[in-house]
């Protein structure tokens, strides 16, 4: 099948083709899809998602998984009728190849689509790095809609008691939250000796420890699976760990990082960790373009580029594209160049509350301020430089919402931090 | 959401919604600065309140007390039936009794006591809202008393007083018309703010303004000249711009010629006082004296903004406004436009440019034939003044039995803290034979009483009530009295009833009262009825200018007094016939030794603006603005005690300690601790003695007295009741 | 149609809090029941040549033209009002997260008892109507107003314009 792509009239009076792909409809490619709408762009949007129609938001599967939301409620896009700005959808599908030059992209099913401008913002899956593939046992994820029903279903299995929750990062942490909500016992497993390792400072991760060991957590850090055993056991695995001791386990749940979804060919495309962008979110092949956790983006932190998997910028990244393709395709005047993103989050596990905005590691030139409230809220501050030159360039909070208006300090501080971040980064 | 949910949500009202506005007022300040007010009703419940636009006062504003007024109303802490008490006084220990039982059981007792030892043995006693005054005065009188009292015994009354010693009369600022105002101890910011806006447009337009104040307040940065004076040195200041305006020949002749009397007396005095000598006194720069002198006597017109207490809470208070109000005949700005003006007052203290018969409903004539009020003897020149006892005065009265003992204290409201040395007040209450207190709360003054009569507030009765401009409001209940709670007046008339005072006119109610106290007016009930929101009346005219021309001044002499012929009557120190400056009876200089323990000046009283005393302690949305008991001090002093900001302090005199969080501003002089007061777990008037008086007014030195700082370690802060 | 907007004059602001309470009347904020004030005001103090300078700042949620709020939040329980403009949480739709606090450089976003993000909504359900913001109802200098944008700038420039003279 092969659809005819319609045409526009320049001001030379030249007809050109005026069709924009976006394949992949999370929170890159819905902002890419509604900020063309909003630029307005009025030719063909063709949409390719390898999910359904109506798009979720991942941040919110845990909070599924644990029971906090409906499963309804992660499809936070369904009150606008997305549908309505698309012409062609594509769902449970996906692309195949990109052929630059005759601008056209290959579908799964074979057809073949052409386009004036494309998006990639295909996101990225869950990696699993020393897990044996081999293994009979299915180990559990959290990343999409059927990620989080299968999960949901495991923990909410009346045989579910033990769990192993690989990774200690965000997913990871929230994973942990999840099983916490459904009441089942969690060991949380770490290759570092710290969690969090490039988000926290150690002294911070410790205290965050000493939470969550007092929420009932049990640690295995700085350890990693040497072998697992699924064939001796009636159901789930035994995880031998490389300090020698083995543990039987219901679920394993692995979040232990992602990779871009880059599986497709496309001859000349530049790729690094992900798919390399200037700040119009343009790649090196003319007309393509790429946002969201498939494309790197400038850490403005570090200056370097490299792939920063958080919502927001997913979002920001999307409409900055969504915006420049309109811009080209309707002569509007440049739009916004999307500047970069500053590593920043927040982590809420039960009454635990983190948050972390910019660079965060010791070195030269640099200096640290630690502080603990009478309420046990820690903060730490990186500047950079001395004296009139020093700038923060990193900050770690943790509080208990439970402590005494710690959580509320927090919230009117942290953005405060991050804006200042920011603003030293960016000049 | 559709609409209709939008609506009930934004409070819209209308018949979809069913949300009704209902015209109210607000009864939390004082009836000089109160605000119209709209209630939003539905189904019989105040879901919000918002300024009343047609209130000329308030152009649809309200202060951030007014603001609250729903949580004061609704409060889960209201009084909703009469209770009698069960266990020790102050233990808070009731039972609900019925109305009738209560009143029952309060007029036996009363009537027993007035029996016994004479109706002058009963005291009525009048805290917050004003409005029910003019009924206590009249129920007072009825019951044959003289002694009715109100808070008034510390606010405003002696401030009254320097005016009426000086020119018979209180003369307020004209602010619309004048070209000149010299705020003098006023900080609109923080207590009559609505007035704030009338202010900045009058500056905006060019007017000239001095500020004398011990604290920067906002108006200071705005001013053309700012006295940042030491606390109780207001006389010498106003003595040294007199020097200045009689030396430079800035006067008014004609004026201090015809209509003044002790000029040259006056002229004496001011001339020891050059601005060099004020300023070391004062702690300010005599150019400064000199620039504010010459701009308020040299401008066109000129007027002095001064305030209720703050220069009168001294003990040497009254001379020193007297000082200040001898600059307003000496520049002849007396009773003109633009100046300070005299104007009757129609309604509860407030001028409303109509007659009423106001003075005669309070039957204040009575007081002629009974024995003499409380305070008497010892504040002649008050009793004089006034038609009120001098609350001051009470402890030493029960305590003594001089001239007679005193058995009885009946309250529409009452703050025992409010006095100094509050301790000893309420435990010279507990003396008496019989305690009772009409309130909206279970107050810790009410815990004493032996009965609490359950008071509504304004939104649950009718108040009249008018505005300067002309204006009147009778208002309509917006809500059902919660519980059994009723107005103060209507506990007055069935009090009457129960107590057999035969009194016709109270006794058939307020409508009545309002009827027979406006004939004069030509308004009724019935005409105000059809105007719930007020309405202007009819033929009400500003005051005229100059009326001294054809009646005098309301002073023995019939002129301007500079010196005094009321004081000059009395041959006591501290009576002194001119106003002539002492120090504060406990100041660095008039006491230095004792200010080497205590080198600091403690200031209280200052106002917050989320609070009126303790009237907005309980209410959430107030409280949570300024939650806990602090103290602004400078922070060199701080430093110096090695405090730091935010964190308890102790502010100790001869007399005790309490504990207070600093706040670190440079709003405050170096050298005065400024601790804002009625605080329950931080009482600073406990710490100035009930003794520690202004001898003409026996208003308590609370502005000035002294003390010290100590840094404490945090702990957590102690009950927390009022 | 004109949008009218809120705005604030540092010059005739005196620190009274009616605006505070206003808002908390308005919203029927339970402080005790874990709710937090939407507005806050702040006394400052700058020595400015030797004498102090008092000012005071009446600050809520600015409703930013460029949100940062809403791109951070991963649930879309904050929304743009298409007719006021004003940012407005939905809180049934808040999983608590505290990205917007993150991203908010105002420090806005605050979290009552129920660990659901609260926020002033600009009295959206007021202006649909017609109605100002309860805060600006309120205020007795005029600080806070709610005007149309054009007299709003006209006021602004009046004022340079004064101050060239």
């Amino acid at each position: 099948m092969e659809r005819g792509i319609p045409e526009r009239e320049t001001a030379a009076g030249h007809r050109l083709p005026e069709q924009v792909v976006v394949v992949g409809f999370g929170a890159a490619g819905t902002s890419a899809v509604m900020a063309l709408r909003e630029a307005g762009f009025e030719g063909s949007i063709v949409v390719v998602t390898d999910g359904d129609p109506n798009p979720y938001s991942p941040v919110l599967t845990s909070y599924y998984v644990s029971g906090r939301i409906e499963r309804e409620h992660c499809f936070i896009w369904s009150d606008l009728d997305l549908s309505t700005l698309v012409d062609d959808m594509h769902a449970h599908s996906g692309i195949v190849s990109i052929d630059a030059g005759a601008h056209e992209v290959t579908l799964v099913d074979g057809s073949r689509i052409g386009y004036s401008k494309l998006l990639i913002a295909t996101g990225a899956h869950p990696v699993a790095p020393g897990f044996p593939e081999t293994c009979r046992y299915c180990p559990l994820m959290l990343r999409t809609m059927e990620d989080a029903d299968l999960l949901r279903r495991a923990l909410l299995s009346p045989s579910c008691k033990r769990v192993l929750v690989s990774g200690t990062s965000m997913v990871g942490l929230k994973a942990l939250e999840a099983c916490l909500d459904r009441g089942v016992v969690v060991v949380l497993l770490g290759r570092s000796r710290h969690i969090m390792r490039s988000a926290a400072r150690p002294l911070v991760a410790k205290r965050f420890e000493e939470l969550l060991v007092e929420r009932g957590v049990r640690l295995r850090l700085a350890q990693s699976v040497s072998d697992v055993d699924d064939e001796t056991v009636s159901a789930g695995c035994t995880v031998t760990f490389d300090c020698g001791d083995s543990e039987h386990f219901d679920e394993v749940i692995l979040a232990q990082g992602t990779k871009p979804n880059l599986g497709f060919t496309c001859e000349g495309l530049e790729i690094d960790q992900g798919l390399s962008v200037d700040e119009f979110r343009r790649t090196n092949l003319p007309d393509v373009y790429a946002a969201g956790d498939v494309a790197q983006a400038v850490d403005v932190g570090t200056g370097e580029r490299r792939v920063i998997g958080l919502w927001q910028n997913a979002v920001q990244q999307g409409r900055c594209a969504g915006r420049a393709m309109a811009a080209e395709l309707l002569d509007l005047a440049n739009p916004l160049p999307f500047p970069g993103s500053l590593a920043s989050n927040t982590i809420h596990v039960r009454d635990i509350l983190f948050a972390s905005a910019g660079s965060l590691e010791e070195g030269e030139g640099r200096s640290l301020e630690m502080s603990k409230a009478d309420d046990g809220t820690m903060r730490v501050f990186v500047y950079e430089g001395r004296g009139d030159d020093r700038r923060l360039v990193g900050i770690n909070i943790l509080a208990t919402t439970s402590s005494k208006g710690g959580s509320n300090l927090l919230d009117c501080e942290i953005g405060k931090y991050r804006r200042a971040i920011l603003n030293a980064c960016l000049k | 959401m559709n609409d209709m949910d939008l609506k009930i949500k934004g409070k819209v009202p209308g018949p979809d919604s069913g949300i009704e506005v209902r015209k109210s007022l607000c009864a939390i300040c004082d009836p000089n600065t109160q605000c119209g007010m709209d209630l939003y009703v539905k189904d019989g419940r105040i879901i919000k309140v918002a300024g009343m636009k047609e209130a000329p006062h308030s152009h649809g504003s309200l202060c951030s007390k007014g603001a609250a007024l729903r949580q004061y109303i609704y409060s889960p802490e209201r009084v909703l039936t009469p209770l009698r008490r069960t266990g020790e006084r102050g233990s808070g220990e009731f039972e609900p009794i019925s109305w009738d039982k209560a009143l029952s059981e309060i007029a036996e007792k009363l009537n027993a006591i007035k029996d016994e030892f004479g109706p002058e043995s009963v005291m009525f006693f009048a805290g917050y809202a004003k409005w029910a005054r003019p009924y206590l005065t009249r129920f007072t009188m009825m019951f044959g008393s003289p002694n009715y009292l109100t808070e008034s015994s510390t606010c405003a009354t002696a401030m009254a007083m320097a005016h009426q010693l000086t020119y018979g009369a209180p003369a307020g600022p004209d602010l619309k018309n004048t070209d000149c105002i010299m705020f003098w101890s006023q900080n609109p910011s923080a207590s009559g703010s609505l007035n704030l806006l009338n202010i900045q447009k009058k500056l905006d337009a060019g007017m000239k303004c001095i500020v004398i104040d011990p604290r920067v307040i906002d108006l200071a940065q705005r001013a053309d000249v700012y006295l940042q004076i030491r606390p109780g040195t207001d006389g010498a200041l106003a003595l040294a711009m007199g020097h200045v305006i009689v030396e430079e020949g800035l006067y008014d002749k004609d004026f201090v010629e015809n209509w003044t009397v002790g000029f040259n007396e006056y002229r004496e005095l001011a001339a020891d006082m050059a601005p060099e000598k004020a300023a070391v006194i004062c702690g300010v720069s005599a150019a400064d004296i000199r620039a504010a002198a010459r701009l308020y006597a040299t401008s066109k017109t000129a007027c002095i903004q001064f305030s209720a207490a703050p220069v009168v809470h001294h003990t040497n208070g009254v001379q020193n406004y007297r000082a200040v109000f001898c600059l307003i005949p000496l520049t002849g700005n007396l009773d003109i436009a633009g100046g300070n003006r005299m104007n009757k007052p129609s309604i509860v203290y407030v001028p409303g440019g109509f007659p009423t018969r106001e003075p005669q409903f309070m039957c204040i004539d009575r007081l002629a034939g009974m024995p003499e009020r409380v305070g008497e003897a010892r504040f002649p020149v008050w009793a004089k003044l006034t038609n009120q006892a001098q609350a001051c005065d009470i402890p030493r009265q029960i305590r003594t039995g001089d001239p007679y003992p005193l058995k009885a204290f009946f309250a529409l409201g009452l703050n025992y803290r409010m006095f100094a040395g509050s301790q000893d007040f309420i435990d010279a209450l507990c003396e008496l034979d019989l305690i009772v207190d009409v309130d909206l709360f279970l107050t810790d003054t009410a815990k004493y009483a032996d009965y609490v009569l359950p008071a509504c507030s304004s939104a649950e009765r009718r108040e009249l009530r008018c505005w300067p401009m002309g204006y009147i409001q009778f208002t309509q209940p917006a809500i059902e009295p919660l519980g059994q709670s009723k107005s103060d007046v209507e506990i007055l008339a069935e009090l009457s009833k129960h107590l057999g005072l035969d009194d016709e006119l109270l006794e058939s109610g307020m409508e009545a009262c309002v009827n027979w106290i406006l004939e004069p007016s030509g308004l009724t009930v019935e005409e105000l009825n059809k105007h719930p929101e007020g309405m202007f009346v009819p033929g009400a005219k500003p005051p005229a200018e100059r009326k001294y021309l054809n009646v005098g001044f309301n002073t023995p002499s019939g002129k301007a007094e500079f010196v005094s012929s009321l004081l000059a009557a009395v041959d006591r120190e501290g009576y002194e016939e001119l106003p002539s400056y002492r120090e504060p009876e406990m100041s660095p200089v008039s006491q230095p030794d004792l200010a080497k323990e205590f080198p600091l000046i403690l200031d209280t009283g200052s106002r917050l603006p989320m609070f009126q005393h303790t009237r907005m302690f309980r209410v959430p949305w107030a409280r949570s603005l300024s939650p806990e008991p602090h103290a602004d001090i400078c922070p060199d002093d701080a430093a110096a005690a090695g405090i730091a900001d935010g964190s308890w302090m102790k502010i100790i005199t001869p007399r005790g300690q309490i504990r207070a969080r600093a706040h670190l501003t440079k709003m405050v002089r170096k050298g005065d601790v400024h601790m804002y007061h009625d605080w329950p777990q931080a009482n600073v008037n406990d710490l100035i003695s009930g003794d520690y008086l202004d001898p003409i007014s026996g208003f308590p030195g609370y502005r000035s007295s002294l003390c010290k700082i100590e840094a404490e370690n945090a702990v957590e802060g102690g009950a927390d009741n009022d | 149609m004109t949008r009218k907007s809120l705005y604030f004059d540092v010059q005739k602001c005196v620190g009274c809090y009616a605006c505070a309470v206003a808002c908390m009347d308005q919203n029927d904020t339970d402080l005790l029941g874990g709710d937090l004030m939407f507005r806050s005001v702040m006394h400052v103090e700058n020595m400015e040549a030797g004498e102090v300078r008092i000012a005071h700042v009446s600050t809520a949620c600015m409703h930013c033209d460029n949100a940062e709020c809403l791109d951070a939040c991963p649930s879309r329980a904050l929304r743009r009002d298409p007719e006021s403009g004003a940012v407005i949480v939905r809180r049934e739709l808040c999983i608590g997260c505290h990205a917007c606090a993150m991203a908010c450089p105002f420090g806005i976003p605050r979290f009552g008892g129920d660990g659901t993000m609260q926020k002033c909504d600009g009295c959206y359900a007021r202006t649909r109507f017609g109605y100002a913001p309860a805060c600006a109802d309120i205020c007795p200098t005029g600080a806070l107003s709610y005007l149309d944008i054009n007299e709003a700038m006209a006021a602004k420039q009046a004022r340079f314009g004064a101050s060239l003279v």
